[in-house]
């Protein structure tokens, strides 16, 4: 049985290039911040790594931290953004669908004694910039918003808000670029981001390896302390190998970022008219969406039930979010909640998310098991 | 220095002719708990049983052993010359030992000569000791009636014990005195206690898992594994049988009235496991029933769903409250996996409406829409098997 992985937005394979370039930086064991020779070779490595990244960006100046991954980002620029500008206000914006490791990051802010606002989507998943902006009041000192919706894939409107936000040059603006980063193709140059979140292992890099872009001139400060590295923001020993791998992952994505973007669409537009001829699959189609995930629910059918059932015949596939699955309990997706879908649809979302090795042969034969799963399945209801 | 356990297995040594045997298994299951333990010895002589350990291993031995099924209770024993001096020297670490640890106030000493010889009569001697002790330890004082601990001075041939502290066992008898059965086990609370019980009294317990994947997940037979795994580390050995019951479950659904379902599901089970027990040459099967609990287990429930074995089916949990099981899962160590949330198969497709007071001929009625020993047998085929072994605290 040839195994059909759509779950590419939970995690990724590791890529070729992506595996030998580790094999081979595990000989590059110097300390980066070692004086002698060893440490000046990995110090090189670091600063390739750094240069692939911002390339991939589309940026050419400001700074990189890499972090242990895109959680860790996300609170750093949440929390470094707090500490460092504790006096400017006390009043922070995000929006309701970020993922827990930006949400909780506010809700804990919240237990200190910030005010944060929370902007509802509208119902195709997507917060609209007007209602960002309206939000925003002369105590805020940051806005948080992501880039591309691990849920549904909504992408939101980051450019309108960058640029209007420059009129307020004490308002931070940070991006969730997770589920963006190597597949967006417009980069984030001229979009007014300030700080931005990227992750390793969602483009065929190893788990444990993130970064967060700071603007040129952006200042926050650390979580950790010590030895000063990743200029005073990171300090800790720098994960070379996991680095140089993120550096090739970078580099691989942006390569052909637009052939691929249009590759994945033609993907995903086969696999949207696919699940609308089957019975009860409503496909979650905001607009505009990044091709790389596909959210559709089932009414009446338990996602998690369906994600076995596929699984069974060899397609990987997600709930509505494979963070959600704490412990074994899925708990309601709160940015299907607050799309304004039923408990029905929500218990029956399952989440297809797709990486440019996909072929059209590998969608139509995930097609087939869906069709034959969704309706063993509904055969077995009366 | 080397140290003795006294090993006390009290019920097992009431029982006649059996008794060689199963104190035999008891010496096999102690071995099998105590590998790995350096410089371990067991005695065997005499309807008594002695460990051998040295110094520093004797905690190690004491909690491994407190685990094994049909050891009643442990003392740690010093040996001593037979010389009264010897003797009260460790009379006195002993009580010492007791007042340290367990706060005793009042002592009794008891002598036991079983070596007539010895020039000193029991009496005598423990009055001796006694007025030592008191001498030597402080804040004690004797209380012949309720002491706080009783230090036991045993003279024999070659030397004479001392012990005071009883360390209390887990009890019941050895695992594999009272043959094998099959432990209908799930996810939940309930059927690891029972097959553990079942351990308790000496049965060696073959798990029968049934598994509805994907209705129910890896994580969700994982965690039953885990659970085999937990109660092969108390009993030595388990072997876990997956049984693939998609089929079944989803046959049922398509044929069977929805309010049956459960009761039929159950019945279907039984028949499996009791499959499964005839060629695994088991005698009987245990399942974590208890009376009243949830709607399969209404006693017209049970009659409806036990009509279709003639094999004894153990519910060793029977009487017991919700309350007293979780203890028990707690204690044994099972508790905080059964209550991993992943679903099991009892808790997919649970109707809107179960009968509670199903009635046999309405259920023999329903079943007949399905092709039940032909379901029985795929079933049986398709299961696949699994050993744990004890993994002695590694």
């Amino acid at each position: 049985m040839e195994e059909i992985y759509f779950d590419t937005a939970a995690t990724t394979p590791l890529l070729p290039e992506v595996r030998d370039a580790l094999v081979a930086s595990f000989d590059v064991f110097g300390n980066p911040s070692s004086l002698h020779r060893k440490g000046v070779q990995a110090e090189a490595q670091l600063k390739r790594a750094r240069e692939q990244v911002r390339k991939c960006l589309g940026v050419s100046s400001g700074t990189l931290v890499f972090t242990g991954g895109g959680t860790e980002a996300n609170n750093l620029a949440v929390f470094g953004v707090a500490k460092q500008y504790r006096g400017r206000g006390g009043h922070m914006v995000t929006t309701q669908i970020e993922h827990p490791s930006v949400r909780e990051a506010f809700q804990a802010l919240e237990r200190d004694g910030w005010h944060v606002t929370y902007v509802p989507p509208a119902t195709d998943g997507s917060v609209s910039a007007e209602a960002v902006l309206d939000a925003v009041t002369d105590d805020t000192v940051l806005v948080s918003v992501m880039h591309v919706n691990n849920e549904t894939g909504a992408i939101q409107p980051i450019a309108d808000i960058g640029r209007a936000l420059q009129e307020r040059p004490k308002v931070l603006f940070h991006v969730d670029g997770i589920q963006a980063f190597g597949k967006v193709p417009s980069g984030i140059r001229d979009l007014g981001v300030d700080l931005y979140t990227m992750s390793g292992h969602k483009i065929g890099a190893p788990k444990g390896i993130g970064a967060l872009y700071l603007r040129q001139g952006v200042r926050i400060a650390p979580l950790l302390y010590g030895g000063g590295q990743e200029n005073g923001l990171r300090s800790g020993t720098e994960n070379v190998p996991g680095i140089i791998a993120f550096g090739t992952a970078a580099e691989v994505a942006g390569r052909h970022v637009e052939a691929r973007w249009q590759h994945v669409e033609q993907l995903s537009n086969a696999l949207v008219d696919g699940l609308r001829q089957l019975p009860r699959c409503t496909v979650h189609l905001p607009s505009p969406k990044s091709p790389y995930i596909v959210s559709a629910s089932f009414e009446g059918l338990k996602g998690e039930v369906l994600v076995h059932a596929l699984e069974a015949k060899g397609l990987y596939v997600s709930t509505g979010s494979a963070c959600s699955t704490r412990g074994g309990h899925v708990k309601a997706s709160h940015v299907l909640s607050a799309m304004g879908l039923s408990p029905a649809q929500i218990n029956g979302t399952i989440r297809f998310s797709l990486g440019p090795w996909h072929t059209l042969d590998d969608v139509h034969r995930a097609l087939a098991i869906v069709e034959s799963q969704v309706r063993w399945l509904v055969d077995l209801e009366r | 220095m080397t140290q003795h356990i006294i090993v006390r297995y009290g019920e097992i040594s009431l029982k006649g002719k059996n008794r060689a045997e199963f104190e035999r298994i008891l010496v096999r299951n102690m071995k099998q708990k105590l590998a790995g333990c350096k410089g371990v010895r067991i005695h065997h002589t005499g309807g008594r049983m002695m460990v051998e350990s040295d110094e520093t291993q004797v905690s190690n031995v004491l909690s491994r052993l407190q685990n094994v099924f049909g050891i009643v209770s442990l003392s740690p024993a010093k040996v001593t010359g037979l010389d009264v001096d010897q003797m009260s020297t460790a009379v006195v670490d002993t009580l010492s030992d007791a007042v340290k640890v367990d706060h005793a106030r009042t002592f009794k000493i008891e002598v036991r000569r079983a070596n007539k010889r010895f020039p000193m009569q029991s009496l005598e001697l423990a009055r001796v000791l006694g007025g030592r002790a008191l001498q030597a330890v402080s804040d004690i004082t004797v209380d012949v009636h309720h002491p706080d601990i009783t230090v036991f001075v045993e003279v024999r041939d070659q030397e004479a014990m001392v012990y005071g502290t009883k360390v209390p066992a887990v009890g019941g008898m050895p695992v594999g005195s009272a043959g094998r059965v099959g432990l209908l086990l799930s996810g939940g609370i309930d059927s690891p206690v029972a097959g553990w019980l079942a351990m308790k009294r000496g049965a060696e317990v073959e798990a029968i898992h049934f598994h509805s994947y994907p209705f129910t997940s890896e994580r969700a037979l994982q965690k039953v594994e885990d659970l085999a795994q937990i109660l092969a580390d108390w009993g030595g050995r388990v072997h876990m049988h997956t049984v693939h019951f998609t089929d079944v479950q989803t046959e049922i659904r398509k044929h069977c009235p929805d309010s049956l379902g459960i009761t039929i599901m159950r019945r279907m089970m039984l028949r499996i496991a009791e499959e499964i027990g005839r060629r695994r040459k088991l005698l009987a099967l245990v399942t974590g029933e208890s009376l009243g609990q949830v709607a399969s287990q209404t006693l017209e429930s049970m009659h409806v769903i036990n009509a279709v074995t003639r094999w004894p089916v153990l519910r060793p949990l029977v009487a017991e409250d919700k309350v007293d099981i979780m203890r028990r899962a707690r204690q044994i160590g099972t508790y905080e996996t059964s209550i991993l949330p992943y679903e099991d198969c009892c808790t997919l497709f649970v109707p809107k409406n179960p009968a509670t007071r199903p009635k046999l001929a309405e259920v023999e009625e329903a079943e007949r829409a399905l092709a039940v020993e032909r379901l029985v047998a795929e079933a049986v085929e398709r299961t696949e098997m699994k050993t744990f072994t004890a993994r002695n605290g590694e």
